[in-house]
């Protein structure tokens, strides 16, 4: 069969109800190139079921096997199959005529093996009657991918992919005989993307003889979940749902509104009020030129009421000597004979191990609530950027106000500093952080507010010796003006010229050092 | 009603008036009242116009009929259009999907791979310093120290 040819699996054991109509159904596909194949799982009904599949002759093809259950049944026909492409219809299930031709276009557009496109279906009775329809949200979907997995929305006779992607990745385990499926999707998240076609393709059939029911299915679901709440790693929670906290809270509610697991559900809530509190933390330390304000710098990280799991300094090897090796914290060093605050900024980022990683920049300083905070509030909402206001010279900057969506806003006033900053590993691994080492660290913050929104501190749980923001605004315009991203938003352009105009010196009058004075930003939060 | 049959029904009306001339019966002859005059230039007159009229309106719906089909294909066309405009829709949501997977999964790749790297680079440290203490010169008359394994330590 060619590179368009699908495989319909039909598993079926005693199910001589309804198979005869799932096979007209999947005998009526458009599609010209489909295979039908039953695979008869050790049905004793005296040869009823064995019988219906007969009546249809060489139009399918027709397996016999010992009762071995679902996931046996579909690893056989993986393993007959031969189209290049698989989906499967449960007996007592229907494809609407377009199913397969639809999909198959969907996979010859985007041309890659590595997706597993699954649709909306329509409820049907035990009668045939249609009763309702599950359509999915399909924005939310294209956008987050793996919500399909997550929140429990595929239904497996909806999904189309290729043959040898399910063979990759070990076929259905057979250990789980209710549950196959959802150990299939979850693996399957990994390996590829799930694509939603949002088209009612599929009519599944609610009628009480589902074997979905009956209690051993429930507590193997259940079992499933429980690994999928211990099995998914604080990336993949963060991929999905921004923190891991949030993660566990959204699991939960799904498991208690839309499942019955009813105490897996419970599991996730008390594993949600830890999580924050579990989170490793990690604090990147740009140790500068100055022994002594080095030691203080990370003495106030050693007063931290939360205390960090570890710090990374980066800088001259001459400096990481002078300051010894003995600290509280774990710490990893990273000496460097780079200078561009950037550049240091990143190979400390590469360093740190943390989930959440605190930016200090010597001689400033924490406070002594600021890991806490900062830790708290992403992982409550998910967000993976955070700062907050800080003091300088005994006043107060309000920057922490700055917060929500604020691109593109954020081109024309960019004050966050770069000692009030905690990000989640998630953003730096995305490639958003210091891939430039000539950029000011600006231009960082810029990247991410293009793709998050901020979260914003409005307490002052910083001291900054010397403001940077201020004076590397010149070299941020020039970064923004050569850049093809930025360049077109002209009107915050030129709110960035203005503000380095009128913040330049002028010598008639008596000089002010440029970023001495500090503007009290009281801007709101802007619109999430 | 659709077009067509609007034309063909009046096409049926201008045929339906087309004045039958027909000799009069005989006995209409006999008749008290005086036989009326009929004026024949009008009737041909008439007659004449009516079937040009006639001739006009089948041109017009021959016109008609040729919109109609074009106005069908059209419509065709643009339901092709349209799916195809659907088809490709579809395809452009399935790619930002797509690309949303892959940027996942790359992110997951680096992290393994950053961990992998941190994992080389300590275990480079601790070779070094075991190599700086192993280099050092034993001291006279001392104890044989115990070697030390400082793990999770800063090392230069």
């Amino acid at each position: 069969m060619g590179g368009r040819s699908v495989t319909i699996a039909i598993p079926v054991r005693n199910g001589a109800n309804y198979l005869g109509e799932a096979i007209e159904s999947a005998l009526r596909q458009r599609h010209p190139e489909t295979e039908i194949l039953v695979v008869d799982d050790g049905s004793d009904d005296d040869g009823r079921t064995f019988a219906v599949a007969s009546a249809f002759g060489n139009r399918i093809r027709i397996l016999r096997q010992p009762h071995g259950g679902v996931a046996v049944a579909l690893n056989t026909a993986l393993a007959h199959a031969s189209g290049r492409l698989f989906s499967w219809l449960s007996h007592d299930d229907l494809f609407e005529p377009e199913k397969t031709e639809l999909q198959v276009r969907v996979l010859e557009r985007v041309n890659r093996d590595d997706i597993c496109l699954f649709s909306d279906l329509s409820w049907i009775d035990a009668e045939g009657r249609i009763t309702g329809e599950q359509r999915l949200d399909h924005a939310r979907l294209a956008a987050r991918p793996r919500l399909a997995f997550y929140d429990g929305l595929i239904n497996g006779c909806t999904i189309l992919t290729a043959r040898d992607l399910l063979l990759r990745i070990g076929g259905f385990d057979r250990r789980y005989p209710h549950t196959q499926d959802y150990r299939m999707w979850w693996r399957l998240t990994r390996e590829a993307t799930f694509v939603h076609v949002p088209h009612c393709l599929v009519r599944s059939r609610l009628h009480p003889d589902q074997g979905s029911h009956r209690s051993d299915a429930l507590t193997e679901n259940g079992a499933f979940w429980i690994d999928v709440l211990d099995g998914t790693s604080e990336l993949e929670a963060t991929l999905v749902h921004g923190s891991r906290e949030r993660f566990l809270r959204r699991t939960g509610e799904f498991l208690r509104y839309r499942s019955p697991n009813r105490r897996v559900a419970d599991r996730a809530d008390r594993m949600a009020r830890t999580a924050a509190a579990e989170a490793s933390v990690s604090v990147v330390v740009d140790i500068g030129e100055e022994v002594e304000a080095a030691r203080r710098a990370i003495a106030s990280i050693e007063a931290q009421t939360r205390r960090p799991n570890e710090m990374v300094l980066v800088g001259s090897a001459t400096i990481l000597q002078a300051l010894g090796r003995e600290w509280a914290c774990e710490t990893v060093l990273r000496p460097t004979a780079e200078t561009r605050p950037s550049a240091r900024m990143r190979l400390g980022l590469t360093a740190a191990s943390g989930s959440y990683i605190a930016l200090l920049m010597s001689p400033d300083r924490f406070a002594p609530e600021k890991i806490a905070a900062h830790v708290d509030l992403m992982s409550a909402s998910g967000c993976l950027f955070s700062h907050s206001s800080y003091r300088s010279r005994g006043a107060t900057v309000a920057t922490g106000s700055f917060g929500g969506r604020v691109y593109p806003e954020i081109l024309g006033d960019c004050h966050i500093e770069a000692s009030t900053v905690m990000v989640h590993r998630a953003l730096f691994l995305s490639g958003l952080l210091f891939m430039d080492a000539d950029a000011p660290l600006a231009a960082s913050w810029i990247e991410a507010a293009s793709r998050h929104e901020l979260a914003g501190l409005e307490r002052p749980l910083s001291e900054i010796e010397r403001p940077r923001a201020a004076s590397e605004a010149a070299l941020l315009l020039a970064w923004l003006r050569a850049s093809a991203a930025y360049r077109g938003h002209g009107a915050q352009l030129r709110r960035l010229e203005t503000r380095l105009a009128a913040s330049a010196p002028r010598p008639s009058r008596g000089a002010y050092a440029s970023g001495a004075g500090h503007d009290r930003v009281g801007r709101s939060n802007a619109a999430a | 009603m659709p077009l067509r049959d609007l034309f063909e029904w009046a096409r049926s009306l201008f045929a339906e008036r087309q004045p039958t001339i027909e000799p009069p019966a005989p006995a209409a002859l006999t008749e008290a009242a005086p036989a009326p005059v009929y004026d024949g230039a009008a009737l041909q007159a008439s007659l004449t116009e009516t079937r040009r009229r006639l001739a006009v309106a089948d041109h017009r719906l021959r016109i008609l009929e040729g919109s109609n089909r074009t106005a069908i294909r059209a419509f065709r066309r643009i339901m092709q259009e349209r799916e195809q405009l659907v088809a490709a829709r579809e395809a452009a949501e399935a790619e930002r999907a797509i690309a949303v997977g892959d940027r996942q999964r790359t992110m997951m790749l680096n992290d393994h791979l950053l961990s992998e790297l941190r994992a080389s680079e300590e275990a480079r440290l601790r070779l070094e310093e075991e190599n700086r203490r192993l280099s050092r010169p034993a001291p006279a008359a001392a104890p044989a120290a115990e070697p030390r394994l400082r793990t999770g330590s800063g090392h230069l």
